[in-house]
Parts: C-alpha cells; sequence; structure tokens
C-alpha cells in the first residue's frame, strides 16, 4: 500500500520529464536549420568542383594545354607498305 | 408581458444574425481562413529538382547545371537606395538608375535584381554585407565545350512562369525527362521562424531530371565542327552542314551547322540560327539522290550495273529536254558510268525502266515525305507530291534530284541503308538514359525496316566506289581506303525557276565501303570558290573522312 503511495510522485515526474525532452526536441528546430544550411554548403561545393573537372577536361581547354606544351594536330600518317619492310619472311 | 414580447423578437432576430454571421465564417470562408492560418504557422519550401546533365559516349558533360543565383532585393529593409544601388549595380552588370528605379517601386517588398548571377560574382556581394540583398538558388546551364554541338543540344529559357524550359535539339525534345520533378517541404514554426522539430512536417522528395548519353563522339564532333568552319570559309559558302551516322544503329556520332550560336548566349543571336538545318531545313539534293534511284533499280531488276544506256544527246520528257551537266554525251555507257560521270541523260534511263511505280515505291521506302522520327524537337520533313499529282517530267527531274526537296537527315538514313545491307533506320541521337541515382533505363531502339535487299546494298555499293574512285572528285580521295560516294550539284529554286549561277554542292558516302563505319553526307549553301560538289563538298568529306580514319585507327588496304 505504500508502495502504491509512490506511483503519483512518479507520475509526476515522468511527466515533467516529459515536459522537458518536448521543450528541448521544439528547440532543435534552429540546430536543424544549421545543419540543413552545412548540407547545402557542402552540395555548393562539390557542384563547383564538378563544373571545374568539367571545365579542365573539355576538349578545348585540352587542345589549347597540348599546344602551349608543344604537342601538334595528328600528324601525316604514313603506312608501311608490305615492300617496305626491312625483314620480309 | 408587453415589453418581453418587444424585445424577444428582437433577440431571436439578433441571434440570427449571429447564427448567419457565424455560418459565414466557419463554412463559407472555413477554407480560405485555414489557409490563412496554415501560412502563419508553416513554412513551406519548394525543393527543386535538379535539371539532367547531356553526356557525349565517353561520359564527359556536354551540357550540365552550374551553380547560380537569383538576386534579390528587400527594398524596405534597405535604408539607402542610391548607396545600394551603386555598390550593387558593377557587380551586376546593370546601370546604377536602373537598380534605383526597380528598388524604388511603389508597394513592392521583393525585387529580383538579377536572374543566374554565377557563384563568383555572387560571393563578392555577399561580401559587401548589405541589408536588403538577399540570394535565393537559381542554377544555370554550363557548357564545358562551348558551342561544340550547339544545334545538337540546344537551350534551356523560360517558359510563361519563368520556369525553365528547353527550346529547340535535345533540351527540347527531352525537357520533361531532363527537368524532372520539384518536391516540396512543409514544417510547422515558432514565433521566431524556425522549424518545430516535433511538429507537423510534410514532404515530397523533388525527383530528379534524367541525364541523356548521347552518341556523339566529343573527338568526332570537334573535328567535324573545325573541318565545317574551315570549309565553309574556304569555299566562300552562306552556310554548311556535316552529319555523320553509324549506318548500323543510326547513332548520330557527330552533328554541325554553319551558322551556329552559342547555347549560353542564345538571346544574343538571331531566331534563324537555333535550328538544326539538317533537320529543319530542306534543299534538292542534285546528283547524290542518284545512288537511291539506282539501288532501287538494281532492286527491282530493272537494271545491272553493266546495263548499256545509249547516251547520244539530250533526252525529251514532254516538252522538256533533259541534259548532261556538262552538255557531254558519251555514246554507249553502263549503269556503272552514270553514276561514274553523273549523267542525268542515263537517270532519265533508269527512272523509265522502273516506271512511275517503282520511281515512288522507291520515294516512300527511303522514307522520303516524312519525319525521319529523330529525337531533336525541330524535324520537319518537306512534303511529297501524292502519287497521282507525279508528271512525267516529275519524275524525269527527281531521279537526279531536282525537282524534290529533302532534309540531310532523311539523306544521310536513305544511303545509310545502302551501307548497312538494306535496312532503313531510325537516327537516334540519344544511346542511354541514366536516372538521378547513375542507374541506365535505356532507349528503346527503334525498329529498323529492310528497304533494299543485301545483294541490291552491296551491287549499289560497289557502283559508288566506282564513282568515287573514277568521277570528278578522284583527285582528292584519300589513297588506299574504299570510299563508296556520290557527289551532288544542285541548281536552287528561286521564284519559280532555278538560280543560274546559285548551287547547293554535296557530298553523301560511307567508308570503310567493304565495313562501313560511318555514313556521312556534307553540304555547302552556295559556294562562290566553285559551285560544283566535286571541287568543294567532295574535299571536304574526304578531309574528315581522313580525320576519321586517323580517329578510328582504319589502316588503307
Amino acid at each position: 500500500m505504500k508502495a502504491l503511495g509512490f506511483l503519483p510522485i512518479v507520475a509526476i515526474l515522468l511527466l515533467v520529464v516529459e515536459m522537458l525532452v518536448t521543450n528541448e526536441l521544439a528547440g532543435f528546430g534552429k540546430k536543424v536549420a544549421e545543419t540543413d544550411r552545412a548540407i547545402d554548403a557542402l552540395r555548393e561545393e562539390n557542384q563547383l568542383l564538378q563544373e571545374k573537372v568539367a571545365s579542365l577536361s573539355s576538349l578545348v581547354t585540352i587542345e589549347e594545354k597540348a599546344r602551349v606544351l608543344g604537342f601538334t594536330l595528328t600528324p601525316k600518317v604514313v603506312i608501311a607498305g608490305k615492300e617496305d619492310v626491312a625483314f620480309q619472311r | 408581458m408587453a415589453r418581453i414580447w418587444i424585445i424577444f423578437p428582437l433577440i431571436l432576430v439578433l441571434y440570427g444574425l449571429l447564427v448567419v454571421r457565424l455560418f459565414y465564417w466557419q463554412v463559407v470562408r472555413s477554407s480560405d481562413l485555414r489557409l490563412e492560418a496554415a501560412s502563419q504557422y508553416y513554412l513551406t519550401f519548394t525543393l527543386p529538382a535538379q535539371r539532367g546533365s547531356i553526356l557525349a559516349s565517353d561520359g564527359k558533360p556536354l551540357v550540365l547545371n552550374q551553380s547560380a543565383y537569383l538576386v534579390y532585393g528587400e527594398p524596405r529593409k534597405i535604408t539607402d537606395v542610391p548607396s545600394f544601388a551603386g555598390q550593387v549595380s558593377p557587380l551586376l552588370g546593370f546601370e546604377t538608375k536602373d537598380i534605383q528605379a526597380t528598388l524604388t517601386q511603389p508597394e513592392r517588398v521583393w525585387v529580383p535584381l538579377a536572374h543566374k548571377v554565377e557563384a563568383s560574382r555572387v560571393n563578392e556581394l555577399k561580401s559587401l554585407n548589405l541589408a536588403g540583398l538577399g540570394f535565393e538558388k537559381e542554377p544555370k546551364r554550363m557548357y564545358p565545350e562551348g558551342s561544340m554541338s550547339a544545334h545538337l543540344v540546344g537551350f534551356v529559357g523560360s517558359d510563361e512562369n519563368g520556369n525553365d524550359q528547353g527550346y529547340f535539339g535535345l533540351e527540347g525534345f527531352y525537357n520533361r525527362e531532363l527537368g524532372g520533378k520539384d518536391g516540396m517541404l512543409q514544417l510547422e514554426r515558432d514565433v521566431r521562424g524556425q522549424p518545430i522539430l516535433v511538429g507537423e512536417t510534410r514532404r515530397i522528395e523533388p525527383e530528379d531530371g534524367r541525364s541523356l548519353v548521347l552518341w556523339v563522339d566529343r573527338s568526332v564532333q570537334r573535328s567535324v565542327q573545325k573541318r565545317l568552319l574551315e570549309g565553309v570559309t574556304k569555299y566562300g559558302a552562306k552556310s554548311g552542314s556535316v552529319v555523320v551516322m553509324d549506318p548500323h544503329t543510326g547513332g548520330i556520332l557527330a552533328s554541325a551547322s554553319v551558322p551556329s550560336y552559342d547555347p549560353g548566349r542564345f538571346g544574343e543571336f538571331a531566331r534563324e540560327a537555333y535550328k538544326s538545318s539538317i533537320v529543319a531545313d530542306s534543299y534538292e539534293p542534285g546528283s547524290t539522290f542518284k545512288v537511291l534511284i539506282m539501288a532501287m533499280g538494281v532492286e527491282k531488276n530493272a537494271v545491272t550495273p553493266t546495263t548499256i544506256i545509249d547516251e547520244t544527246g539530250p533526252v525529251p520528257v514532254g516538252d522538256y529536254f533533259i541534259r548532261t551537266w556538262d552538255n557531254r554525251y558519251r555514246g554507249q555507257i553502263s549503269t556503272t558510268d552514270v553514276l561514274v560521270h553523273s549523267s542525268n541523260v542515263g537517270m532519265v534511263f533508269v527512272q523509265k525502266k522502273l516506271g512511275k511505280e517503282g520511281m515512288l515505291d522507291a520515294l516512300h521506302r527511303f522514307g522520303f515525305g516524312e519525319p525521319t522520327g529523330i529525337d531533336l524537337q525541330e524535324e520537319t520533313s518537306p512534303e511529297l507530291r501524292d502519287d497521282d499529282e507525279w508528271k512525267e517530267i516529275d519524275l524525269a527531274t527527281a531521279s537526279f534530284g531536282q525537282g524534290i526537296a529533302v532534309t540531310p537527315i532523311q539523306m544521310v538514313r536513305a544511303v545509310a541503308a545502302i551501307a548497312n545491307g538494306g535496312k532503313l533506320v531510325t537516327p537516334q541521337v540519344v544511346k542511354a538514359i541514366r536516372d538521378s541515382a547513375g542507374k541506365t533505363i535505356g532507349v528503346t531502339s527503334r525498329k529498323s525496316t529492310q528497304v533494299l535487299s543485301a545483294r541490291a546494298a552491296r551491287v549499289t555499293t560497289e557502283m559508288m566506289i566506282a564513282a568515287v574512285d573514277r568521277g570528278e572528285a578522284k583527285w582528292a580521295k584519300p589513297k588506299g581506303y574504299p570510299i563508296a560516294g556520290k557527289t551532288g550539284t544542285a541548281q536552287i529554286p528561286v521564284a519559280g525557276h532555278y538560280d543560274e549561277e546559285k548551287t547547293i554542292a554535296s557530298f553523301v558516302g560511307f567508308a570503310p565501303a567493304d565495313d562501313p563505319k560511318f555514313v556521312m553526307l556534307v553540304t555547302l549553301r552556295e559556294p562562290t570558290a566553285s559551285p560544283w560538289g566535286s571541287e568543294t563538298a567532295a574535299p571536304l568529306f574526304f578531309t574528315i573522312a581522313k580525320d576519321l580514319f586517323s580517329y578510328y585507327g582504319i589502316a588503307p588496304q
């Protein structure tokens, strides 16, 4: 019977805890918003890096870099015929 | 008692009015008020869908999204409008007075200042730390390869609601697949506007747009674009086009038209530049058309490669006379020589052997008069006369490609049927579609139709090889490569007659002829260096072909 007397106290305590937790969660919205902003910032950075990769791997860029490095366009292709080889079986 | 009977009805009337008013607010206006209340305690965000990319056959992007922003102003938060405008306008590239005028519009709490501003510029604006200056994501399209393949990809503009909309080319044709579907997030918010985590949340995820993987080979496209530009300049042409197609699959390996435009700055170009001439412009094909009529003649056993024709002079057709292009008449020649010397007289002979039915069957079988079904938005097809409207002279001139209009894509598709053993394929730019997770969905390959027998295709190929080896363009042909092709020089119809000087020079062909890797059509409109296809379009074709042989590692035989 004595034990039953504690029940209301426990109930009140649990109620208070629930109210505190709910209140805490209700205020988490700000943290969620901040996390979302951080995710957006990382996505933005990924996007910018993707753009940079696309730009650097474009044929226009590669051709220009190749030209600066001294490469030339496809040279004249000379095909050696059978009669041109040094050794023939 | 009398006073009660006076007051009681009054109370009843007042009570009735109250009920009516309550009915009005709680029933009639309930939905409006509910929405208004929801807007106060709900935050609603649009979760924009990312537009899909357009990738070349090697997976590298021809078109992708670039980070950009809508820059807006909130006039009520700006204390010094002239100073604000003075700081912002140079970075946005506008006049200060224009920005000021925008910000001082009466009753405006929010005004857009600039659309699709690049991230680097936005960072500079952010560093000004100006109150009343805001930014919202508004990605724009980026073209790493510049204006290469502009006519294939099209561009992204706005619809009447200001939303992104693809126009022309692939952006137009596949606008729905590329655009995706925006999502929505609705959160309960507190008095400070922050979301309440345990509150009611509704979320609809955005469906990002799908990406397109093309048949287009970047290197082939770049080579074709470059050579076409050189050719148009060298031969003094008004315009030109080149299309390269895989004859077995119908996959478009490259497609270029000059003049072109920059899809990133499409507003700075005339609207006429947006359409690809390869699918949207028609022309009279001239002598290139002869190979198709000859193929049908062989198919129907009307002629063989060695059938002899008497080319003694102009041939009468009704009230007209059909002459050769050079007014030379070579006596007894074979049908192969008809192609070699591009004899109009010889082609009239073939046409008469085919008859009206055979000629019309040829036009229908090769798909003329109808769009090819290529996946580009602006494809059109010139109409053919009704079958019963063809006169004798029409059939005769059609046999050598005059008096009939085609588009370049129709022409190259028809010749591809000779290259691939007789199948009329559907040209396709897109090889596969990928969803946002990278999973390939694939493109249903469209049915091809057998329009020629393999025998007729093989025989016609041999005749076309002879036309290249012994014809007017033999001087430009790369040695050691079997190339099947035909030159064309068509007069341009102007106001009911043909212009004496202006021509459309063209060359159509495929190589290597025994196992074709590509079929290509080159057209040059009004070349001034020479009107003849053999002296302009043919050498340009062979120059591009040499690039392709080198790129594909095809050795001469």
